[in-house]
């Protein structure tokens, strides 16, 4: 293929395809990012953003495609051959250590010293200017550890800046950042623009990336659905090209009859979520919808008493219960599939009997004596029953796969007949025939009268599961959607705040 | 192609019974003072107070847990119970009480790692040190062997041709065998051993359990410097250096415990502790030196643990893996 790349062009994706084991990540994507633009990329939870940037930044090997820099073909293998390439990403999780200098992070890997001696004067004139251009004009002997999220992140964007970085990648950097910082930021890319860097931006936030932005590239399910000019497209048409996908079948029918109420939580608070109150009834299924970090697992956990509540009551069939730690929940008749499989839902280690019999036990133990005929029983009861594939009761669960194992956590709660289960992610890491089963579980269990609550990051799953949905933004229920209501639009104009009227 | 995965488990149990047939199979060739029942019941009496603590032990480590403090504890228990005898406390009620005594030190090891969350290595340390310091302040520093009344030596009896503390020994592992195997704590230790957040998110009460253990571990130190003190007969504040907590990991390991915990048994660690056992009676019967038998335990220790890591194939590779 002869070059038909004009100067602008500083890098070029080709056909890139990623692939773990037999699940297809990326498939075929290729698009172009100018020199100089703040190139933005978007889509959902899953969609292979990070999984590109890890292509590019040398975490994960290309299966197949190439990568172009100024119309070169680049191989990168590893984040040092990311670097040389002038590539650099500052992670939404900050790899600084918070016990040393903001100079010798900066120079870290690159010191100037003499025999092995750290010349720190050196380290310091050669640092300074790059701080200043990225904006932190602060004593660069004091500790990374005493500096803010936002000033941590302007000590990685000087380090890109020294390491003669041609684009920088920003994967979410407002996650965790106020609107003053937020501002302090975008004047500093906008600074780095002039400046000649090139920026890739990730992020779920809407008007961040109609306000920072050139173009926007949309991925979806691992393809590629389109570059656009932010001067060319609505909010509302990007946010449809990043959800918009065909009905699949593998979603049980929704059609359940409500019956009373089971579980309602009033007015609970901690330090994530902010006075949350709703209903759960008989034989429905509750979503609760967001993006990450906007407190819907915390719910979860706050209802389970997996976390402190500070504020707030909760009442099962109407009766006031004190939950304070999961064995209050457990003792309640509340199970909880958490959102971490491997260290939070199983003991890996551990058999699938001790794993599914683990709160069975504690139910049914005569005076501290375990009852194992009836272990034996209720395991192979639900292996059956759930149609776990195991070599055996005595197999250990951390040699099942996703969804074999999940199915065992769901059985823990099943054994000892819950009232109200909280699903947190409960097909997460999980392969799509897997998935499916899972999903014809929790509905019949729906229907024999268990008060389901999914909690999940896939919003076709709660979409196509839920009989009601709740949004979240910043801790708080930022909406309610029930029935024909509950669209992916309607979904994420809740999640991301953004103010829309109803037609759409 | 289909692999057999074998139960590192199973195989390092094996590997463990097997060590322990060759040792016996080549002493008994070497020294034809070896294989006799006086001598063999001889390192299992040996061996009592191991068997004791180490049976708590195995469940505190399954746990996810250790306990550095055993020989402290002894110590200090010894040293009460020799002083309230001399006293004149009558021998069982002194028994009683000097029994508080581990469970106190268990209970103080337990609050440390448990709610202060110090790591269980350091704050088990600690609490030796502090045992066996009030052990020497206690006795003066030397042992108390004036005044002691005739019964203190009850438990150098035999019930017809077995020693009473080889019987107390066995009683105490099969308690610790059925609470391992048969009770919810036992489920629980694996449990929290294997993970501990799991457990907890599964309604287990994961600090109390683990308080329990550390107190179960303190009491049968107590219980093992009751047994000792009555076997010199005296009250020996020296009893906190007789690195028994090293014997007890050794045996523990040796039974293949995770260091992690969440696997373990206690057959295992019996069979540890034997070998351990027959190790040193037969370097006495071949004259070595007890000087020398501290290295060959150390050597064990480290060989257990470094072939463990390699069963787990987290050790030394001997396969390079392939660069993708």
């Amino acid at each position: 293929m002869s070059s038909n790349m004009t100067d602008d062009i500083l890098l070029r994706f080709e056909n890139v395809k990623k692939q773990f084991g037999s699940v297809k990540a990326l498939d075929d994507i290729s698009f172009d990012v100018k020199r100089g633009e703040v190139h933005c990329l978007v889509g959902e939870n899953g969609a292979g953003k990070s999984t590109l940037m890890k292509i590019l930044s040398g975490a994960y090997d290309i299966t197949e495609g190439k990568i172009y820099i100024d119309g070169k073909q680049v191989e990168i293998h590893n984040p040092s051959e990311a670097a040389e390439a002038g590539i650099t990403v500052v992670y939404q999780e900050m790899n600084t250590i918070d016990k040393i200098s903001i100079v010798d992070n900066f120079v870290l890997g690159m010191e100037k010293s003499r025999c092995g001696f750290n010349l720190v004067k050196k380290n310091v004139q050669f640092a300074v200017p790059y701080l200043k251009k990225a904006g932190l004009e602060i004593n660069p002997h004091t500790l990374m550890g005493s500096l803010s999220i936002a000033q941590k992140q302007m000590v990685m964007l000087a380090k890109a800046l020294a390491q003669k970085a041609k684009v920088i990648v920003l994967d979410e950097p407002t996650a965790m950042l106020n609107d003053k910082e937020v501002k302090l930021l975008f004047a500093i890319i906008r600074h780095l623009k002039k400046e000649g860097i090139t920026l890739i931006y990730i992020s779920h936030r809407m008007d961040e990336i109609f306000e920072i932005g050139d173009r926007i590239s949309v991925l979806k399910d691992g393809a590629y659905v389109g570059t656009f000019d932010k001067d060319k497209i609505k909010m509302e048409q990007l946010i449809v090209k990043m959800v918009g996908r065909e009905l699949s079948d593998v979603y049980p029918d929704k059609k359940r009859s409500r019956g009373m109420k089971l579980l309602e939580v009033r007015n609970i608070s901690n330090s994530y979520i902010k006075d949350i109150s709703f209903s759960l009834y008989q034989g429905e299924i509750l979503g609760f919808a967001g993006l990450v970090g906007s407190g819907r697992s915390e719910v979860l956990r706050a209802v389970f008493g997996a976390d402190p509540k500070w504020t707030g009551e909760i009442l099962i069939n109407g009766k006031k219960v004190f939950i304070h730690f999961p064995k209050d929940a457990v003792r309640d008749g509340i199970g909880f599939v958490p959102e971490e499989r491997k260290s939070q839902g199983i003991i890996g280690c551990l058999s699938v009997k001790d794993n599914l019999t683990l709160i069975y036990s504690q139910m049914k133990a005569k005076m501290g004596f375990l009852r194992k005929k009836d272990e034996d029983f209720i395991t192979e009861n639900y292996i059956q029953k759930l149609k776990i594939k195991t070599a055996g009761s005595g197999q250990m669960i951390q040699n099942l796969s996703g969804g074999n194992a999940q199915k065992v956590v769901v059985a823990k709660w099943l054994s000892i007949s819950p009232a109200v289960l909280l699903l947190d992610e409960p097909t997460q890491g999980i392969d799509v025939g897997a998935k499916a089963e899972i999903y014809q579980l929790i509905d019949q269990l729906a229907r024999e009268g268990i008060g389901i609550i999914v909690v999940s990051s896939d919003l076709m799953e709660i979409i196509h599961l839920s009989n009601r949905v709740l949004v979240m933004k910043d801790g708080r229920i930022s909406g309610e959607l029930s029935g024909e209501a509950i669209t992916e639009d309607q979904v994420m104009m809740y999640a991301m705040g953004v103010e829309m009227n109803e037609a759409s | 192609m289909k692999r057999v995965k074998l139960n590192t488990n199973m195989i390092q149990r094996m590997a463990t019974l097997v060590i322990l047939v060759t040792i016996m199979i080549a002493l008994s060739c070497i020294s034809d003072k070896y294989l006799n029942y006086r001598n063999l019941i001889n390192i299992i009496r040996q061996e009592s107070t191991l068997i004791i603590i180490a049976s708590a032990a195995t469940v505190l480590m399954i746990s996810g847990g250790m306990d550095l403090s055993p020989a402290g504890v002894m110590a200090l228990t010894s040293v009460v119970l020799a002083k309230l005898c001399v006293a004149g406390v009558s021998l069982p009620v002194a028994i009683v009480f000097s029994l508080m005594i581990g469970a106190a030190a268990g209970a103080f090891s337990g609050f440390l790692v448990v709610i202060a969350k110090v790591p269980a290595m350091i704050a088990t340390l600690g609490t030796w040190y502090i045992t066996k310091g009030f052990a020497y302040v206690l006795s003066n520093s030397y042992a108390i062997v004036q005044g002691l009344p005739k019964n203190f030596g009850w438990v150098s009896v035999y019930a017809g041709p077995i020693p009473l503390m080889v019987i107390l020994a066995a009683v105490v592992f099969i308690l610790f065998y059925v609470i391992l195997n048969k009770t919810l704590l036992g489920k629980y230790a694996y449990a929290i051993g294997g993970n501990a957040e799991t457990a907890r998110l599964s309604g287990v009460n994961v600090k109390a359990v683990s308080c329990v253990l550390y107190i179960l571990t303190g009491l049968m130190s107590s219980f093992a410097g009751i047994l000792m003190s009555s076997r010199i007969s005296s009250g020996d504040p020296n009893l906190s250096t007789s690195g028994i907590e090293f014997e007890v990991i050794v045996a523990i390991i040796l039974g293949g415990t995770s260091l992690l915990g969440g696997q373990g048994s206690l057959v295992g660690t019996l069979i540890g502790a034997l070998i351990l056992g027959n190790l040193s009676n037969g370097m006495n019967l071949l004259g070595i030196g007890t000087v020398y038998q501290f290295i060959v335990e150390g050597a064990v220790l480290i060989i257990a643990v470094v072939v463990d890591l390699i069963l787990k194939g987290s050790g030394i590779k001997f396969k390079r893996r392939k660069r993708i």
